[in-house]
């Protein structure tokens, strides 16, 4: 009886492994192209269903709010009309239309890529995504350095000169304003500024050397666009980077509008790590590099 | 062999083959000498990658550099990526656009095949009009067409 028993379950064992790994095996079979599940199938065209989401959408391509608008006839010619397009996408998917003409890869790949940014924007950004991104991003909200410059313009370098040696010895600055060939640049607003605005006012060459001074140097004759320039910096604001707490609405803005090249980094990421990508080095000599995505051809 | 013995082999069998189809190793197809790349088994052509090559080296002034060609099989890859993930997530039904470029696709190889097969037999317009039932007429009576609930058929 124990044998017996013994054996019952020993066949009752393998006979259910045995049946699990079929199972296992048809169903890692079918795991990509798994059967889309919808109680809102109008009919099945091979297997695949034709929706009513679809059919409204195809009213409304012919101006129609909806399929609730259509008379009997015509929902039923735009149900057949939707039968003969699954027919011949189907036909289209089983050519390999799909990977093989470069107008139809084309339109795919920029639909995949707007529905991509669509659905990224259509989430608003949680507060731990706004700091992640805030703290990868610090040189677009870091506040650059701003300088308050003074400056004085001469008609060459010798004119500069000669109004430096005039000035009486600790008149500094003030006794260079009052020479009679100095022309103050009254358009140079004296408020601090950064470099990129300084450079609009002054040109580059004298900008940088005023970016070179510390308050209350006085430099030497520059020269510049239309003469010659005399720079004192009165004052300098070193630059720093905003609290992310006290620049959140800043950081909303500009993550959202980096929403498009952000969503698709985000998912060609996650693409490349699903995904089995494999290169091959002798047909395309590509040096070992690691990219943005993270891969080594190495 | 006793039916015991034959019954845990073909468990064993089994359970091995449906490891390996679970974990991709059947579908994954060994790399072609001439593509550059394969991605999820699809293979990148070498032709593809050198013509895109030439193009940016149209493009450019300066000579083309090894990291210019990385980016460039790595935007082939890329596209391959985004082009296979928009079909599994059902653009080419679900965008109006994509739709209608397949379907166009599809109708421009078949009156190219008009052309090629009928001549100068009757008119262009006559002709795509008879290919075209011809052919959903064919489609349709090789497919399995089923409507949820009995009667629904309109």
């Amino acid at each position: 009886m124990t044998v017996l028993s013994n054996k019952f379950i020993a066949n009752t064992l393998c006979t259910l492994v045995a049946f699990t790994g079929l199972v296992l095996a048809l169903a890692g079979a079918r795991l990509e192209p798994a059967a889309v599940v919808s109680g809102d199938a109008l009919v099945w065209v091979n297997e695949r269903p034709i929706t009513n989401a679809q059919l409204d959408r195809a009213a409304q391509r012919l101006g129609a709010d909806g399929a609730r608008q259509l008379t009997a006839a015509e929902r039923e010619s735009l149900v057949r009309l939707l039968i003969d397009e699954e027919l011949v996408l189907q036909r289209a998917e089983s050519l390999g239309v799909l990977q093989v003409d470069p107008a139809v890869r084309k339109a795919i790949v920029r639909a995949t890529i707007d529905a991509v940014v669509e659905d990224f924007l259509a989430q608003p950004p949680g507060d731990q995504q706004l700091q992640q991104f805030y703290r990868a991003h610090q040189a677009v909200f870091e506040r650059p350095a701003r300088f308050t410059v003074d400056a004085l313009r001469f008609d060459d370098v010798a004119a500069a000169r000669q109004a430096v040696a005039a000035v009486q010895p600790g008149a500094g600055w003030a006794g260079l304003v009052t020479s009679s060939a100095a022309q103050p640049m009254r358009q140079l607003p004296g408020v601090p500024l950064p470099a990129q605005v300084l450079r609009r006012y002054l040109g580059p060459g004298p900008t940088e050397i005023a970016l070179s001074l510390v308050p209350g140097e006085i430099s030497a004759p520059v020269e510049g666009a239309g003469g010659a320039y005399l720079l004192r910096v009165t004052s300098v604001i070193p630059a720093y980077l905003p609290a992310y707490q006290d620049i959140v609405p800043s950081v909303r803005q500009e993550y959202l509008s980096r929403g498009r090249e952000l969503a698709l980094t985000q998912k060609l990421a996650r693409l490349w790590g699903e995904g089995d990508v494999q290169l091959n080095i002798r047909a395309a000599p590509v040096r070992a590099y690691v990219g943005r995505r993270g891969w080594d051809s190495g | 062999m006793s039916a015991v013995a034959r019954l845990a082999l073909g468990a064993s069998l089994g359970a091995f083959l449906a490891v390996l189809v679970l974990l991709g190793g059947l579908g994954r197809s060994a790399l072609d000498a001439n593509a550059v790349a394969s991605v999820n088994g699809s293979q990148l052509r070498l032709a593809q990658y050198q013509r895109a090559l030439q193009m940016f080296a149209g493009e450019k002034r300066s000579a083309v550099t090894a990291q210019d060609r990385s980016l460039i099989v790595e935007r082939m890859i890329e596209e391959e990526l985004l082009l296979r993930y928009g079909i599994a997530s059902g653009v080419v039904r679900n965008n109006p656009t994509v739709r209608a470029e397949v379907i166009r696709s599809v109708m421009a190889s078949l009156m190219t095949e008009l052309e090629a097969r009928k001549g100068g037999e009757t008119s262009p317009r006559q002709g795509q009009d008879a290919l075209l039932a011809e052919y959903i007429g064919q489609l349709r009576s090789g497919a399995d067409i089923r409507w949820p609930t009995a009667g629904a058929a309109p």
